[in-house]
């Protein structure tokens, strides 16, 4: 027989033994091992006394009162610590008082819209509001040119305009 | 009837949101910029010369040699002159010289100059031959000016410059 130590089936054979399920051959072949492997002996040997061991322990008798004091118990409801009091009410309740905050929350935001950031103005000062005395002049040379071409009878001619 | 009215009035009220700039006039327009703090436009600053009061400009046109002065004042009291109707036209026609890049306007410009320099009655010609090529329509515009008629009726000289003109202001 290969040594069940080895095969990783160590474990469960001890196990088998020492609870008395391996039985026949397979108990034969592995008495048979042990007799040779020291290792396979050794953990049957602890194994086997642990078992040994657990069916000479006797379990204290429950007494007669175990059960009337142990409904006692139940029945008699438990101190609350510091940070549950406060939170003995329903839910239930809320749920329409919480609807009603949020519907009046809505009204309010509707009627008060958040604040919006407002792009900064340009200060007037920085941008020409102001009569640029050589752009008019350009801007009337380029009327009166506009205003001659466009004329429909013969207009008086400006030598000047357009210079 | 009552609904008709309303969607009537509807309708007047978004065309009138819809009027195009350039049809509000060069004060509405300034007016807008100003509350807008946006800059105005030369039409602009030259709207607001011509409204402001005689003294402010006096102060305004004080600072500048008598040449520039003289020439603008001109330019101003032939602009002021000029009725409403007149003045709204050559909005729209500076409006449109303004869409040039700058590098056409003063090739315009230019142009123009070599039209004064041209004797006054062949001035009268060529502006109604300008004006005539303004209103065809570019097909229309092209056979005229390969046409025999505009060949003979003008110098070498005068057709360049009628042609460059209504090629850059059409």
């Amino acid at each position: 027989m290969r040594c069940p130590m080895e095969s990783g089936k160590g474990a469960e054979i001890v196990l088998a033994l020492a609870a008395g399920r391996l039985e026949g051959a397979e108990r034969q072949a592995f008495e048979q091992h042990m007799a040779e492997c020291a290792a396979c002996r050794r953990m049957a040997e602890a194994q086997t006394s642990v078992w040994s061991a657990m069916d000479e322990w006797a379990a204290p008798a429950v007494a007669d009162s175990f059960d009337a004091r142990l409904m006692a118990r139940v029945a008699t409801p438990e101190p609350r610590r510091w940070w549950q009091l406060g939170w003995d009410f329903g839910w239930r309740p809320a749920l329409p008082v919480g609807a009603a905050c949020l519907a009046l929350l809505g009204v309010f935001l509707l009627h008060n819209p958040w604040p919006q950031v407002v792009p900064p103005v340009k200060p007037v000062a920085q941008v020409q509001q102001t009569v640029d005395v050589d752009q008019v002049e350009s801007t009337l040379d380029d009327l009166d040119m506009l205003n001659q071409l466009d004329a429909p009878a013969s207009p008086p001619h400006d030598s000047s305009a357009g210079s | 009837m009552n609904a008709i009215r309303v969607l009537l009035l509807a309708a007047l009220a978004a065309g009138f949101c819809q009027i195009p700039v350039a049809a509000q006039g060069p004060q509405a327009r300034m007016g807008r910029r100003w509350r807008q703090g946006e800059a105005w436009s030369p039409l602009d600053q030259l709207e607001r010369l011509r409204t402001m009061d005689p003294e402010q400009r006096e102060r305004l046109l004080s600072r500048l040699p008598p040449p520039r002065r003289a020439n603008i004042e001109r330019h101003l009291q032939r602009y002021m002159s000029l009725t409403p109707e007149q003045r709204a036209r050559l909005w729209e026609q500076y409006e449109m010289f303004r869409q040039l890049a700058p590098e056409r306007q003063q090739e315009f410009r230019r142009l123009f100059v070599r039209f004064l320099n041209q004797p006054p009655e062949r001035q009268d010609v060529m502006r109604e031959e300008f004006q005539r090529l303004r209103r065809m329509s570019p097909q229309q515009r092209a056979a005229r000016l390969g046409s025999n008629e505009f060949h003979y009726k003008f110098q070498p000289n005068e057709r360049d410059i009628i042609e460059r003109m209504v090629e850059l202001l059409p």
